[in-house]
């Protein structure tokens, strides 16, 4: 199939993130593509065919499958081409006009060139492998990822395991322990290495506890044993420090040992481009546009951080379509007027994680340009944040210098479970300009605290 | 009343993920609940405590070479205790005729007398990456 080769907006990644935001970009009156690696769109939802996804966006319980239909079936109404089996090696920006060159290379194996204005990153996140997690022992077959074995059994149709182990408590663990369980695979037993689990807790209920899956906290598997198949895993009981405990060892005998470690989002694309990187999430820094440090390069869904919930992933896609559309716009009428008009500088405010916030996102707020939330209430942007804590009664105070922005109190916060907030932009404009410029440096930030009231022992972000 | 009338229930219909206390007051029972933040959670508390039950997913089968699998879902949740036996009856099942996502391919699972959909597209399907 001929491509055509310029396009206002290229999104990559068919997963709900890229889907999104190819929507909103085309909505927005951009000419827009979507590149994705493999045959089929929908990205990792393909596998997940539990339910839960879309209860924001559709207000039903529906499976990944079912979800990524619907956006595909709006993708297709648009007319926008997906153009699959395809791979992005590499981009350049152009330092000239400003346009984006993306190499590609196609299932026929011959590489070409699209430009675009404006460029969407959504290739979505990995998984931690066992290279990442540090396990003595021998390395036989049976060795697995949550998710490698979710695409084994949900769409090759097989059973990887009779009996197996699973290490780490995240998502994709507990719903495949309940999978396997349902197919006839015995789990011996969920082990965590932390005092509290990663996953969220209506998955350790209806995962576990429903079929009297045991779940073992600070406990972690020690050794592996096997010459060419997983034989049994040597299990252990370790201390606050994460150190093992002697003389708890137990040796399982199973022919798997399963991995749910967590999720990293996947930016190798886009990170030789010198983006700028926030350590905490693993993804890039953006702005409420959903904007990278590198102007016209846009990132949303799981690139950005690991997203618990498919609904705020498609979220953070529609906004960066929508800007993407804006941007690519603008850049358009500069062309067309031929004029060497710059298109206005960004105005950006760092936004700090203080006290037990573990990470907000968007990571900046720009000043300059606002393309609007996706409720409508254009003034608003949508923030992400992690405790880095569990606690009980948490209070989130947003301050610019000394103003208070929002204040509010939570109940319950957990570091598996992302909280979701909109500021009201109207107010910042009016506090941050036009003397914002002349405050001392160290107060031009906006600070996002998290104080927690009562503390349990749970640490950081490992969901997946 | 005794304590065994109290119960800890996780509602899992929404990733809230509520800890709700149930109690079951006097011998024609009416419940207290507290710790929901909707109403749902109440209704799902009741359910929990009298017959708790649960949607179920899988994938069947099918007679088509080019989508041999397809992903399903009950229309609505099924008593827990018949899950396994809905699996039984998955396990040797085929589907054969091609259905969109949503549309319903077991009318009365299992006896359950609800309906079992398709969530996967099996006209362009996408199971084959
Ligand atoms: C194994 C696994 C299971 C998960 N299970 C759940 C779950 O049960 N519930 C939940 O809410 N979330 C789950 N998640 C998180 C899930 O990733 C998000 O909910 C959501 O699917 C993320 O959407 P996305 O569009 O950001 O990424 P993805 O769905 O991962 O989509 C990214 C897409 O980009 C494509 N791509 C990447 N790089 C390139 C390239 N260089 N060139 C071309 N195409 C490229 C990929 O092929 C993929 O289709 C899971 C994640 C994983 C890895
Ligand atoms: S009670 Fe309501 S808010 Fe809480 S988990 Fe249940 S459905 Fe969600």
């Amino acid at each position: 199939m001929p491509v055509k080769k310029q396009w206002d907006v290229v999104v990559i990644g068919a997963g709900p993130a890229g889907l999104a935001a190819a929507i909103a970009a085309c909505d927005s009156g951009a000419d827009v593509c979507i590149i994705e690696r493999e045959k089929k769109p929908g990205g990792v939802l393909k596998q997940c065919i539990h339910d839960g996804f879309g209860l924001i966006r559709f207000g039903e319980r529906l499976s990944g499958p079912e979800y990524a239909y619907r956006y595909h079936q709006m993708v297709s109404e648009r007319g926008i081409p997906v153009i699959s089996e395809t791979y992005l090696l590499g981009i350049t920006k152009n330092q000239t006009d400003g346009k984006f060159l993306l190499q590609m290379q196609n299932s026929a194996d011959s590489i070409f060139i699209l430009e675009a204005r404006a460029v969407v990153a959504a290739t979505g996140c990995r998984e931690r492998t066992a290279r990442q997690v540090f396990i003595h022992g021998d390395r036989p077959a049976g060795i697995l990822t949550a998710g490698t074995a979710q695409y084994i059994v949900n769409i090759q149709g097989f059973l990887p395991t009779r009996r197996c182990v699973i290490l780490g408590s995240g998502d994709i663990g507990l719903i495949m322990a309940r999978r396997l369980t349902l197919e006839g695979a015995e789990v011996e037993g969920v082990y965590e290495i932390k005092p509290e689990p990663s996953g969220l807790t209506r998955n350790i209920q209806q995962c576990l506890t429903d079929f009297e899956i045991p779940l073992h906290l600070s406990a972690t598997v020690l050794a592996v044993h096997g010459k060419r198949r997983v034989e049994s895993v040597v299990i252990g009981k370790v201390d606050q420090s994460g150190q093992p405990i002697t003389g708890t060892e137990r040796t399982v005998p199973c022919d798997a040992l399963i991995l749910s470690v967590g999720l990293i989002p996947e930016n190798e694309i886009i990170e030789p481009l010198g983006v700028e990187m926030d350590r905490k999430t693993g993804g890039p820094i953006v702005d409420q546009n959903m904007m990278t440090s590198l102007d016209g390069l846009f990132a949303c869904g799981n690139a950005v951080h690991v997203n618990d919930l498919v609904d705020y992933v498609s979220e953070s896609g529609q906004t960066a379509g929508k800007a993407a559309a804006a941007y690519a716009n603008v850049q358009q009428q500069r062309g067309l007027l031929s004029e060497r008009r710059t298109v206005s500088a960004r105005r950006l405010i760092n936004i700090q994680a203080a006290g037990n916030m573990h990470y907000i996102v968007p990571q900046r707020l720009d000043l300059a340009h606002h393309v609007g939330a996706d409720d409508g209430a254009d003034n608003c942007a949508a923030f992400y944040f992690r405790s880095r804590v569990r606690a009980n009664s948490a209070l989130l105070r947003i301050s610019a210098g000394k103003t208070l922005l929002e204040e509010r109190r939570y109940a319950v916060v957990r570091p598996p479970e992302m909280e979701r907030i909109t500021l009201n932009l109207a107010d910042l404009n009016h506090i941050c300009s036009p003397d914002w410029n002349d405050l001392p440096g160290q107060s031009r930030l906006i600070k996002a605290e998290l104080v927690s009231v009562s503390e349990g022992g749970d640490s950081a972000n490992d969901n997946g | 009343m005794t304590m065994a009338d109290a119960r800890q229930i996780v509602c899992i219909q929404c990733p809230q993920g509520c800890t709700l206390r149930a109690e079951k007051l006097g011998t024609v029972p009416s419940y207290e609940i507290t710790g929901n933040k909707c109403p749902r959670g109440r209704a799902y508390a009741i359910k929990e405590l009298t017959n708790p039950s649960r949607t179920l997913t899988t994938t069947v089968a099918t007679v088509f070479s080019d989508c041999p699998l397809v992903s399903v879902r009950t229309d609505g949740d099924i008593p827990l205790r018949d899950v396994f036996r809905a699996m039984q009856e998955l396990n040797s099942y085929r589907a054969k005729k091609r259905l969109h996502p949503g549309e319903v391919m077991i009318a009365d699972l299992a006896g359950t007398g609800v309906a079992l959909l398709a969530t996967s597209d099996m006209i362009t399907p996408d199971t084959t990456n």
